[in-house]
């Protein structure tokens, strides 16, 4: 249904005859534009306010919606256009609600796009966030083989975490080429740091150490049983890992 | 006191302008000269009545581009109808801004939604109330304003007096100007050439400063000179600022659909077209207006041009 001009203006000089003006002194009328939402309808609203009460209310444009997601939708997107309201209602009531309506039609498909794109975008970005919680986690919780060198000591040292990290367990040589022999069969057993871990727990330092440099002779034994030892005073220097 | 001897006609007409509407004496003679220009009779008050009501005149389309003028509109209409006068008044209002932005469109809404009758004068060296010369035989044309109410015999029509930036007017004119706008003494203005006073109190006055931007309709570049921005006599702005409105009126961007839309409804509105299809048509072909400037085409330019889409519109041969 088309409203034209002289019939606001008919509707207009009707409520003309009602309203008056409030008759205190000292308030300001002000003019507002404002949206509303009622269930599933949402309406554009000219008025004159004097002391925040409506003294005219002109109903610019109605829109009913089949959902109130729908509706919710529309309001949300024509509320972040306030600029646009006074546009908007004038238009409405010259050409009347189509206009309205063809106008608002793309800017919420619009206002959904963006949405779509910022709630995709938040995704991305928590993903993104959670992906690095994780990986500090995991930096937290891992155990890493440290070489450190302590009065004249060779210490290979099993640290759990990078900050303050907490000493799972070490093992001292007297000399450097002591400790490569032994890092060249430990630095293939990274996968066991955490049954290590679980070790120490009830476990004493030295049992370990005994655990490991007798699983370490045997691995030198059987791969120089192979042939792939190198010999010397690192036989396993070329050895990677397998058995 | 000497009275200009009335004919019959002009005494019947006078009697049905008293009988139709409200009216009130505007002059008073003060010497030995009459009062000028038949202004010893009534003057009617135009305008008022349903359109100062709230859903009148401050609800009317047209004037949205312009922020605040509608609220100024409304509260001059809420003051007028609180105060028992009958016609249209407003208090003193300033419009400043470069040419081609909207001041004299917002005139002309105040001017045909109020039902009062709009006089432009233009405010040169010769604006100075003098008392007359020495010799009495010398008598000078009263000024534009009074000349203005006598000839519609309205005491309420709305004044534009024109000011420019370039052309700085002189201290007498200025004080001559606030004398005849301040509300506090402008009720026993007197003109001392023709020794009579005026009540110039029911006048909506509006003060427009014009400033210049160069060049004129070209597009901006680095050569242009420096807009000269429009100001206010300092004695007249801060009469305006205590007892009226000032508004510095910009093209901005953000506004631009909603004065398009303005123009062509108050283009339509002003030739009585009230159809939706006409308003649709003369928007339509706004839009196509080309814009000299960035985002903004100066707004007689755009009345022009929605004045030859109605006429096309209506198929009328008389374009403007």
């Amino acid at each position: 249904m088309r409203k034209s001009v002289v019939e606001t203006c008919a509707a207009s000089a009707e409520i003309a005859n009602r309203e008056t003006w409030p008759q205190t002194d000292g308030i300001q009328p002000e003019i507002v534009v404002r949206l509303d939402l009622v269930g599933d309808v949402v309406r554009l609203i000219r008025a004159i306010e004097c002391g925040g009460e409506s003294v005219v209310e002109v109903e610019a444009w109605r829109s009913s919606y089949e959902s109130l997601e729908q509706a919710a939708d529309t309001y949300e997107a024509l509320s972040s256009r306030e600029d646009e309201f006074a546009y908007l209602s004038v238009g409405a009531l010259v050409f009347g609600p189509e206009w309205v309506t063809q106008a608002t039609t793309g800017m919420v498909e619009e206002f959904i796009w963006q949405r779509n794109q910022e709630r995709e975008r938040v995704a991305r970005e928590l993903e993104k966030e959670r992906v690095r919680l994780e990986e500090e986690q995991e930096a937290e919780t891992s155990i890493s083989v440290y070489f450190r060198e302590k009065k004249g000591a060779y210490l290979l040292t099993l640290e759990r975490g990078s900050n303050e990290a907490e000493l799972v367990w070490s093992i001292s040589f007297e000399e450097s080429w002591e400790r490569d022999r032994f890092w060249d069969w430990l630095g293939w057993q990274n996968e066991r740091f955490e049954e290590f871990a679980e070790f120490m727990r009830d476990g004493s330092r030295l049992d370990l150490e005994r655990r490991l440099l007798r699983e370490m002779l045997v691995t030198e034994q059987s791969v120089k049983k192979q042939g792939l030892g190198s010999g010397g005073r690192r036989p396993l220097r070329f050895w990677r890992g397998e058995l | 006191m000497v009275v200009a001897p009335m004919g019959p006609s002009i005494a019947d007409a006078q009697q049905l302008m008293i009988a139709e509407y409200p009216s009130m004496m505007v002059a008073h003679p003060m010497g030995d000269h009459g009062v000028p220009l038949g202004l010893d009779r009534p003057l009617a008050l135009l305008g008022g009545g349903h359109r100062l009501a709230p859903s009148g005149m401050p609800a009317a389309l047209g004037i949205d581009h312009v922020p605040g003028l509608r609220q100024f509109v409304a509260e001059a209409c809420r003051r007028r109808s609180l105060s028992g006068f009958d016609g249209y008044h407003q208090p003193p209002l300033a419009l400043v801004g470069q040419n081609g932005v909207v001041k004299g469109f917002a005139a002309h809404w105040i001017a045909r939604n109020a039902g009062v009758p709009l006089f432009r004068v233009p405010v040169g060296a010769d604006f100075r109330n003098e008392p007359f010369g020495a010799q009495e035989v010398e008598r000078k044309i009263p000024l534009l304003p009074v000349v203005a109410m006598a000839s519609v015999r309205c005491a309420n029509p709305i004044i534009v007096l024109e000011l420019d930036v370039d052309k700085p007017i002189s201290e007498e004119t200025e004080r001559t100007l606030v004398s005849m706008i301040d509300p506090r003494v402008n009720s026993r203005w007197i003109d001392r050439d023709q020794q009579t006073i005026l009540d110039l109190s029911q006048v909506s006055w509006v003060v427009e400063v014009q400033g210049r931007r160069f060049p004129h309709g070209g597009v901006r570049n680095q050569d242009e000179p420096p807009v000269i921005e429009a100001v206010l006599p300092p004695r007249l702005e801060s009469l305006i600022q205590a007892s009226g409105a000032m508004f510095r009126l910009e093209a901005a961007r953000d506004v631009s659909d909603l004065r398009v839309l303005d123009v062509a409804i108050e283009v339509c509105a002003a030739s009585m077209v009230t159809d939706t299809e006409a308003v649709a048509d003369v928007h339509a072909a706004l839009l196509e207006v080309k814009e000299p400037w960035p985002h903004h085409s100066a707004c007689g330019d755009l009345v022009r041009a929605a004045k030859w889409a109605l006429a096309r519109h209506l198929g009328t041969d008389d374009l403007p």
